[in-house]
């Protein structure tokens, strides 16, 4: 159990500074996923935890300890990696065992402690294999044994399912899910994979060029993204953007497109973004809020919109279609059947409660 | 479907390499392998050839003696003495080349500043022919004008005269310090790469997991580079055994026969004495030795199946 | 290149010009031209030492051949310590890729079983060489003789004297001293004691500035000092009836031991010099005597070596303060020393044989022994008395005095079937005995090799061999 505090922590390698500053509180048994594009620095970041990587400045607390200076074998932390990092000389038993016998436990608890760890992860047949007569699952399995056998205060896992394949990695969420739910450690998790994020975090921390660009629930995150660049991020398929200006329309402010469609925005946000109206702003809509019109009457904040559509994607439960607007590609969701051939004409209606309106200057939600 | 199936098609091309069962590989490569062994075998049936003859100074009797040569060699002492003394060279170098290269080696994997420059300049005495790595070493250790001396006379504070060269207390260690010198850079570099080739990823889990450096080393580190290793000691070891330039240089197995290894015996025997047929019986012995020692080594370490 | 063709250019003109109209009684070097005509266009090949030595047929001999009888000389330079493997094995595989060969006497009793070199004696007598022949000194025409055939002419007078520094064993307060405490004159030594005490009255009174003496110890030369101070003090290699090496006999420990005890008075680390160290330290000054072959004694006195080939050699500070003496015991070394034959394998005998007869020809070989580059040394009775020669520096009169004596006394290198080997175990001998290993036990390792060696060469054929070298007047002081 254990709470981590890190103060403008910086990291340089030469001349790439891959950690910019970074401020973050992790609670105790909170399950922390970073999250960002290839080299946003998040593996940096878990390595400095881990005390793989010597930080240039800041500090990083465990349990109100400084452990700037202390070695990783020190800092009682368990890592998974990436590539598993099984020891290939050694058999599945003396691999999970390998932490306890380094810190000189006696044999008849390495023995009982192994045993206990294969049997959570089901892999007690496996004990005797050597590394490369495993699977793929398997062999992630057993570095996760290795780290959850010394029962350390923090786990870090690096990309731990990024060489599964699609199904296995869905198991070994739940999986990883279930372990922290059990074992209620603290735990930092890094991918870049943003279903993985959601799914697992309590909390996601989402990286960006080394620096944090938000933090928080990932609902937080996902309903309330700060910025363009989080809200493109989460989600799939990725929310459509598109350029627009706010003009005045009626009571409320509406968003003009280029050929001169406007779209007429609620009204907590027509009241949030009245100064700047006359202004370019970009417009953000998920796929999931541009559906098929009902029939009646349109649902307060609803705008809908006769559109041609260019391509559809079904994907069995639901189908992509895209459509034009104002030149430029827009994706909506629909039921399965609602069309069937590119080409037809179809009615949408957009949940502009949900749609974000972004300063194209800043790439702040605003 | 054209594109799966030529991938199928060229995978189970693969399977018995690139010319899958096809006798026709045999044909192609029947001529480059009689061309090599002849002219690997020529030679060493010659010698065999030779070593059952009588062709020495004295005479070019090339009439079979028998054994009679090997049987001369089984009671020349000399011949045994140089035999031991390129052993006891042999055990006492290879680790100390071994081990100084693995610390070069584990000094020299991290990335660091100038590295590159430093690995180059302790190579460099790899790139330099034994003779005349011999022939340089023998001037550090003159006594009168060597820098050997000198040093250690600075630290002695007094005039020092060692005849390194013709002392023979001091003889084998300045042997050992030039072999050392010459051939660790080979043991660092093979290691530098084996070591570069050992998964980092490894080394950190173990880090994390609280093991000291002496057990990763022991049990991550040697176990993963354990083939390159074994493949740089037969390949030192071979070479030790067959140590000649150095010591000619140095000393030329002197003083007396101090210094005198298999391969000075055999050149001394073979072209300064004529002894042909003695020393091509000494030099069938020897490859016998180094056969079966190099078979054996490459059974343990599990190359050559 | 540049300073061989200038200064063989320079010595061809020189020699062409002193040798003026041609003289009616033709002497043995205009015979061998006279006859090398009718080959003129052909090539001859040369084996020969390389180095210094080589300088000779390069810059002299060859050029001013091919000007006299249109005979090209082709010269093959091989290091010293390979041209007796390169003959044999050349011989061997009937090669006849070369026409002319030096060997040393050592090497003679192998290379004639073997058939390596051809008879000389009907090409004496057909181009008139007998006389000439004779000028020879005895102890060096006998070199090239084996079982009663003349094989190869001594061509060089390799001999092992003492140089001892006039100036120093003249000084008065040296002299003083020295009697007072050694109870006899200072004077050249004519015992190995003697030679002991005053190398450690000088080395007690001027080291490290000057030591008594030095000696060459390199492997390959050492045992040349063992052969000689063995004989003198009564040693034989081997007992002539059973062929039992002698070597450790009480002589051979005594002798070795001496040698080893001497050191204590030579400069430190001498176990290790080789003949450039002594010679370096010796033209520095910093030697009261030294044992060498004759070239010193031309380079001391500053003759002769402002020529390029010699720039390697350290300036003379003691010329004209060299004296020559013979070593102790009276009969020096005649160490190595090269003589000159026809390969059996050449396809040119003939012309062979006159090339070395014109070489070896009182004219030409005395020209060549002047040479103050190619280290060929004087061989000849008409050498020693060379008026020529006496006047090349003041001193000359008395070195060719001391040569002829040393000449006269000298003793032939062991020259016996295989005698590379037996050299070998000798050497190997003293050095371990310098290395550490106790004098008896070093020689009766050898002694046991020697033994060996016989055994497996034959008795009787080693036997018959060293009966005739010890037959010769040269092989044990008379
Ligand atoms: N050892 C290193 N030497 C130099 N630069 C490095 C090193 N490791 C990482 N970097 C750089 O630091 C930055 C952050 O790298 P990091 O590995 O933390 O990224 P990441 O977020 O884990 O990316 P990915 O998702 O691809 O694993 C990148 O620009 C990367 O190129
Ligand atoms: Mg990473």
């Amino acid at each position: 159990m254990a709470h981590i505090r890190i103060s403008s922590l910086h990291k340089y390698y030469d001349s790439v500074h891959a950690v910019r500053g970074i401020d973050l509180d992790i609670r105790d048994g909170e399950f922390t996923v970073l999250v960002g594009p290839s080299g946003c620095g998040k593996s940096t970041m878990l390595r400095a935890i881990a005390g793989l990587e010597n930080i240039d400045s800041g500090t990083i607390e465990i349990d109100d300890e400084v452990v700037n200076n202390l070695a990783p074998g020190d800092r009682d932390v368990a890592m998974v990696f990436q590539n598993y990092a099984l020891y290939p000389y050694m058999n599945v038993f003396d691999n999970i065992a390998f932490g306890l016998r380094a810190r000189k436990f006696p044999a008849r608890e390495i023995t009982a402690r192994v045993q206990a760890a294969a049997e959570t992860l089901d892999i007690v047949e496996l004990l005797k294999r050597l590394p490369r007569q495993l699977s793929g699952g398997q062999r992630q399995r057993v570095a996760i044994g290795r780290a959850i056998v010394r029962d350390a205060r923090l786990f870090l896992f690096d990309e731990p399912l990024s060489n599964l394949d699609a199904q296995l990695r869905e198991g070994m969420r739940v999986e990883i899910k279930q372990l922290h739910q059990r074992l209620g450690k603290t735990m930092i998790y890094v991918t870049h994979d943003q279903i993985e994020a959601m799914t697992l975090a309590d909390r996601i921390v989402l990286l960006k060029d080394g620096s944090i660009e938000q933090e928080g629930a990932p609902l937080d995150l996902f309903e309330r993204p700060v910025s363009r660049f989080v809200a493109g991020f989460l989600g799939s398929p990725s929310m459509n953007f598109l350029p627009a200006k706010l003009v005045e329309n009626g009571t409320y402010l509406g968003l003009r497109f280029a050929d001169d469609v406007t779209l007429a925005l609620p009204a907590a946000a027509s009241q949030r973004l009245a100064s700047r109206v006359g202004q370019d702003v970009t417009f953000g809509v998920r796929t999931e809020h541009i559906t098929p019109a009902r029939d009646g009457e349109l649902d307060d904040g609803f705008v809908d919109l006769l559109v041609t559509i260019d391509l559809t994607q079904p994907t069995g439960s639901r189908t992509y279609a895209s459509f034009k607007l104002a030149g430029v590609a827009v994706q909506a969701e629909l039921r399965a059947h609602d069309v069937e051939q590119p080409g037809e004409q179809i009615k949408l209606q957009i949940d502009m409660n949900r749609a974000i309106v972004i300063d194209p200057s800043t790439e702040l939600v605003i | 479907m054209s594109v799966p199936r030529a991938t199928a098609a060229v995978s189970e091309q693969w399977v018995g390499g690139p010319f899958g069962d096809s006798r026709f590989k045999y044909f192609l490569i029947a001529p480059a392998l009689f061309i090599m062994l002849s002219i690997a075998l020529f030679p060493l049936i010659n010698l065999l050839v030779v070593s059952f003859q009588g062709i020495s100074i004295i005479a070019e009797n090339k009439s079979f003696h028998g054994i009679l040569n090997y049987q001369r060699l089984a009671g020349d002492s000399r011949m045994w003495k140089s035999l031991l003394h390129t052993v006891g060279l042999l055990l006492v170098a290879l680790p100390i080349e071994l081990i100084f290269g693995m610390a070069m080696a584990l000094l020299f994997v991290d990335k660091m500043r100038g590295r590159q420059i430093f690995v180059a300049l302790l190579v460099l005495p790899m790139v330099i022919a034994p003779i005349v790595a011999g022939a340089t070493w023998r001037l550090m250790f003159d006594n009168q004008f060597g820098p050997i001396n000198q040093i250690i006379g600075w630290f002695a504070g007094r005039d020092v005269t060692i005849v390194w060269l013709a002392d023979s207390s001091f003889v084998w260690p300045a042997i050992l310090a030039t072999e050392v010198w010459h051939s660790t850079p080979f043991m660092f570099i093979i290691l530098l790469a084996g070591l570069a080739g050992v998964d980092r990823s490894q080394i950190e889990s173990a880090q994390i997991d609280g093991a000291s450096a002496a057990r990763i080393f022991f049990k991550i580190i040697l176990p993963a580079i354990r083939p390159v290793l074994a493949v740089a000691i037969l390949i030192r070891a071979l070479d030790l055994f067959r140590i000649f330039d150095i010591i000619w240089a140095l000393t030329r197995g002197g003083p007396g026969t101090v210094t005198e290894t298999i391969s000075t015996f055999t050149f001394v025997k073979a072209f300064e004495q004529f002894d042909t047929s003695f020393a091509a019986a000494v030099a069938i012995t020897v490859v016998l030795i180094l056969t079966a020692v190099t078979i054996y080594a490459l059974r343990r370490i599990e190359i050559a199946r | 290149m540049k300073f061989r063709l200038g200064l063989g250019s320079v010595v061809v003109t020189l020699l062409l010009s002193a040798a003026g109209p041609p003289a009616l009684a033709q002497n043995a070097a205009d015979t061998a031209v006279e006859a090398a005509k009718k080959f003129s266009g052909t090539t001859l090949n040369l084996l020969w030492q390389a180095g210094l030595q080589a300088n000779d047929p390069l810059v002299f001999s060859g050029p001013l051949f091919e000007e006299l009888t249109g005979v090209k000389i082709n010269v093959v330079e091989v290091p010293l310590t390979e041209m007796f493997s390169k003959i044999l094995i050349e011989h061997r595989a009937r090669t006849g890729s070369f026409d002319v060969m030096p060997a040393t006497p050592a090497w003679l009793p192998d290379l004639i079983e073997a058939g390596a070199l051809e008879p000389l004696d009907d090409f004496v007598d057909q181009f008139g060489y007998r006389e000439e022949f004779a000028d020879i000194a005895p102890v060096y025409r006998v070199m090239g003789e084996y079982k009663g055939q003349i094989y190869a002419f001594q061509d060089d007078g390799d001999v092992l004297i003492n140089y001892y520094r006039k100036d120093l064993f003249a000084d008065e307060s040296n002299k003083s001293e020295f009697k007072a405490k050694f109870g006899y004159d200072l004077a050249p030594p004519t015992t190995w004691e003697q030679f002991s005490q005053i190398s450690q009255f000088f080395t007690e009174k001027f080291a490290p500035d000057l030591y008594g003496s030095a000696r060459i110890n390199a492997p390959g030369l050492v045992h040349y000092v063992f052969q000689e101070r063995f004989r003198n003090d009564g040693g034989k290699f081997f007992d002539a009836d059973a062929m039992k090496a002698q070597i450790n006999d009480d002589v051979g420990v005594a002798t070795l031991q001496a040698m080893i005890d001497e050191h204590r008075f030579m400069p430190p680390g001498v176990e290790a010099w080789g003949p450039i160290e002594v010679l370096s330290a010796w033209m520095a000054g910093d030697l009261a005597m030294m044992g060498w072959w004759p070239p010193p004694g031309r380079w001391s006195a500053g003759y002769g070596t402002e020529v390029e080939a010699l720039a390697w050699l350290p300036k003379s500070t003691v010329a004209g303060k060299v004296g020559y003496a013979l070593p102790p015991g009276g009969a020096p070394e005649l160490a190595a020393g090269f003589v000159l034959g026809v390969s059996s394998s050449s396809k040119n005998k003939e012309l062979a044989y006159l090339f070395i007869q014109w070489m070896n020809s009182k004219d030409i070989s005395l020209q060549r022994t002047m040479l103050p580059f190619a280290l060929r040394d004087p061989f000849r009775t008409s050498h020693f008395r060379s008026d020529e020669y006496k006047a090349l520096w003041p001193a000359a009169p008395e070195y060719l005095e001391t040569l002829e004596a040393a000449a006269n006394a000298g003793l032939a290198d062991l020259s016996i079937r295989s005698t590379a080997a037996y050299e070998d175990a000798l050497t190997r001998a003293i050095s371990a005995a310098f290395g550490g290993t106790g004098v008896k036990e070093a020689l009766d390792t050898a002694a046991g090799e020697w033994d060996a060696l016989t055994k497996q060469i034959g008795l009787e054929t080693q036997k018959s061999s060293y009966l005739e070298w010890a037959s010769k007047s040269n092989a044990y002081p008379r």
